[in-house]
């Protein structure tokens, strides 16, 4: 089964599963607080804005803090890609837009990354070209020149092609993944209102806590005839961020800022490229299927021009099963991040003028 | 909206007003013209901002060449437009503790209300773990503040049955006399002294509406009377008869302020709705108050 597909039945079956203990009457909370009998664990956004509010120190709070920071780092954003139900209604949302919408916002991300590409892979050429030069000149073995002879020819040409306008340094796009972003910005102002209000005003529009406030509403309507303005307010609210702040996960959420402060620590179970089937580094074609269609807007070849971080990597496995070489897969611990490279080995490096760009 | 991963980014000047990005923050509009205030002093930021940023872009020159892998400003216009609604969205929003909430009964522990609505992370526990089903989350209508907070119901059932009374009893006996929503709650919103006695906890106060009460209006009715014996024992009930002039002399139904302890066994059984003397089908003549209304 695909991962995504694996992902979405995983997020339903959480929600389910609170929804059914809910009605049923076993007590395991909701995704603001769940637990078992007395020991129970909060949101640690939660945690944080019920602690700012009274100014006070909350030993369970902290707790939560603690084992929820303790989560991120080994799982990294896992949170997001297989618990979190924003993922499932984004998922339907897109389910909504028509194809041709969704076929052209393909299309522009597609561009935009494959046009990194190109100019990572013309500056990978460029600096394997000047090692290549290095070591050829000091080295003394004809027979190895002769073979390499075609090749170096290839590499001569598109770096010169590119040389003609500018050094490829030039062309280089602005790198986009920063430190912290506007998710951080959202946590700040969540922190600061909590502060000056008293309560933790971002729980009333937390999309998290308003899904299963759904369920509960529509549960005490049909349970005991409960009715109120809440039970249009709320859905109506969801859907409103759902819909409007569509980049809700990459650009609004602070659940997801507060995880992206630990997951920069966490190397475990990340997705890994293998540098001998990715058609970038063993051919010098741009591809970058992975970073086209990342849930979450990491770009997994070229990490810097992500709009996030590789940190914020959420494990959702999308680049996995898009990936046209089958070179990526998800590494236990996963080794240090290198810069991109072509390989020595790549064997056909094509003008990239001239290969026919093949979108989704 | 705009794409940061566009190559070439437009040349913009930082410090003008965010206006079409308003939008992004969609129905939060009456909060950014009331907060208005503070955007003068984050005009004044994103002077500053916008300094840094060219002063990066100038930089940008050389540090491209130099293989700088960094961004070129610590901070995005977008990161900006998207911080400052927001902090001025929710400010709005929190300022909604100026229109003040109502004041409900709440389960035991969170009789201090102003603690329980800045502590309650709206979880839903204790609402699961009463095993009366008498925890139930506060509705807009209640206020904004108060929404998904704990508040207890005792008229959400069927009245008149004495034998299956719904009423707190601080789980005294089902839970060694430890409220269980107390347990539960992870946030400590709920939470009492360790010290506390189930005996002389009070949650609120029985309060009865003479116009809707069938005693008052000429019938003779004992549930309540009935239901404050039976859960605090004769010698202690809150709920007491004396003769009156109801209709052919009936006895009427007198709560004691002193003695009650909002257990809502009054409330639970009260029959009023389904006699049908009632104003509305929710609201019965014996209701449990909060204790500072």
């Amino acid at each position: 089964m695909k991962k995504t597909t694996m992902r979405h039945i995983v997020i339903a079956a959480v929600y389910c599963a609170f929804a059914l203990f809910f009605i049923v009457g076993v007590s395991t909370g909701s995704y603001c607080g769940i637990g078992w009998s007395e020991i129970s664990l909060l949101c640690p956004l939660g945690a944080l804005l019920a602690m700012i509010s009274n100014l006070t120190l909350i030993p369970q709070a902290v707790l939560s803090v603690a084992v929820a920071a303790v989560l991120v780092f080994v799982l990294g954003r896992a949170f997001c890609g297989w618990v979190c139900p924003v993922s499932l209604w984004n998922t339907i949302t897109r389910f909504f837009t028509s194809k041709k919408k969704r076929d052209e916002h393909h299309a522009e991300l597609s561009a935009r990354d494959q046009a990194i590409a190109k100019a990572e892979i013309a500056k990978a050429l460029q600096d394997r070209d000047s090692e290549v030069a290095g070591s050829s000149a000091a080295d003394a073995k004809p027979t190895a020149s002769a073979e390499r002879t075609d090749y170096d020819a290839a590499l001569a040409e598109s770096a010169a092609g590119i040389a003609t306008e500018a050094t490829a340094a030039e062309t280089l796009p602005q790198p986009t993944a920063r430190k912290f972003d506007s998710r951080h910005a959202v946590l700040g102002g969540a922190l600061i209102a909590s502060l000056f209000a008293g309560f933790p005003v971002f729980c009333l529009v937390c999309p998290v806590g308003l899904s299963f406030a759904v369920i509960v509403l529509l549960v005490n309507l049909f349970g005991a005839g409960d009715v109120t303005w809440s039970l249009i307010l709320a859905p109506v609210v969801l859907i409103l961020e759902v819909v409007f702040l569509r980049k809700w996960c990459s650009r609004f959420c602070p659940i997801s800022g507060l995880i992206s402060l630990v997951s920069r620590a966490s190397k475990t179970g990340m997705p890994q490229i293998d540098n001998e089937k990715c058609l970038e580094s063993s051919t010098g074609v741009a591809c970058s299927k992975c970073a086209t269609i990342c849930t979450y807007d990491v770009n997994l070849r070229h990490p810097e021009y992500g709009e996030l971080p590789l940190h914020d990597c959420a494990r959702c496995g999308d680049c996995i099963d898009t990936c046209p070489a089958h070179a990526i897969s998800l590494k236990l611990v996963n080794a240090k991040p290198e810069a991109f490279k072509v390989l020595a080995s790549a064997k056909e490096v094509l003008r990239e003028s001239e290969k026919p760009v093949q979108t989704k | 909206m705009g794409e940061d991963g566009r190559l070439q980014e437009p040349t913009r000047d930082d410090t003008s007003e965010p206006e079409a990005k308003r939008s992004d923050v969609a129905g939060h509009d009456t909060a950014d013209r009331d907060a208005r205030g503070r955007d003068v002093a984050d005009d004044r930021d994103a002077a500053d901002h916008g300094a840094e940023d060219r002063d990066g872009r100038g930089r940008n020159a050389e540090g491209r060449q130099a293989k700088n892998r960094e961004p070129k400003s610590s901070i995005s216009r977008r990161t900006f437009v998207i911080g400052v609604g927001s902090t001025v969205a929710l400010l709005g929003l929190g300022s909604t503790k100026y229109l003040g909430t109502e004041s409900l009964v709440r389960p035991p522990g969170g009789q201090d209300q102003t603690s329980l609505v800045g502590t309650c992370v709206h979880c839903g526990r204790c609402s699961e773990a009463c095993l009366y089903h008498l925890i139930k989350s506060a509705k807009i209508e209640n206020g904004i503040m108060n929404v998904r907070t704990p508040y207890l119901k005792f008229s959400d059932n069927y009245g008149g049955e004495v034998d299956a009374l719904k009423y707190c009893d601080f789980c005294v006996e089902s839970n060694d006399g430890m409220p269980r929503c107390v347990e539960v709650c992870p946030s400590s919103a709920l939470s009492l002294e360790a010290d506390f006695d189930p005996e002389t906890m009070v949650l609120g106060v029985a309060e009865l509406n003479k116009d809707i009460c069938i005693a008052y209006r000429g019938d003779y009715c004992a549930y309540c009377y009935e239901a404050c014996r039976k859960v605090r024992g004769d010698d202690k009930s809150a709920i007491s008869y004396e003769p009156g002039s109801g209709g052919d002399g009936a006895p009427l139904p007198i709560v004691d302020p002193d003695v009650c302890n909002g257990c809502g066994a009054c409330e639970s059984v009260c029959v009023s709705t389904q006699a049908t003397s009632a104003v509305d089908i929710h609201t019965r003549a014996i209701t449990v108050k909060p204790l500072d209304v």
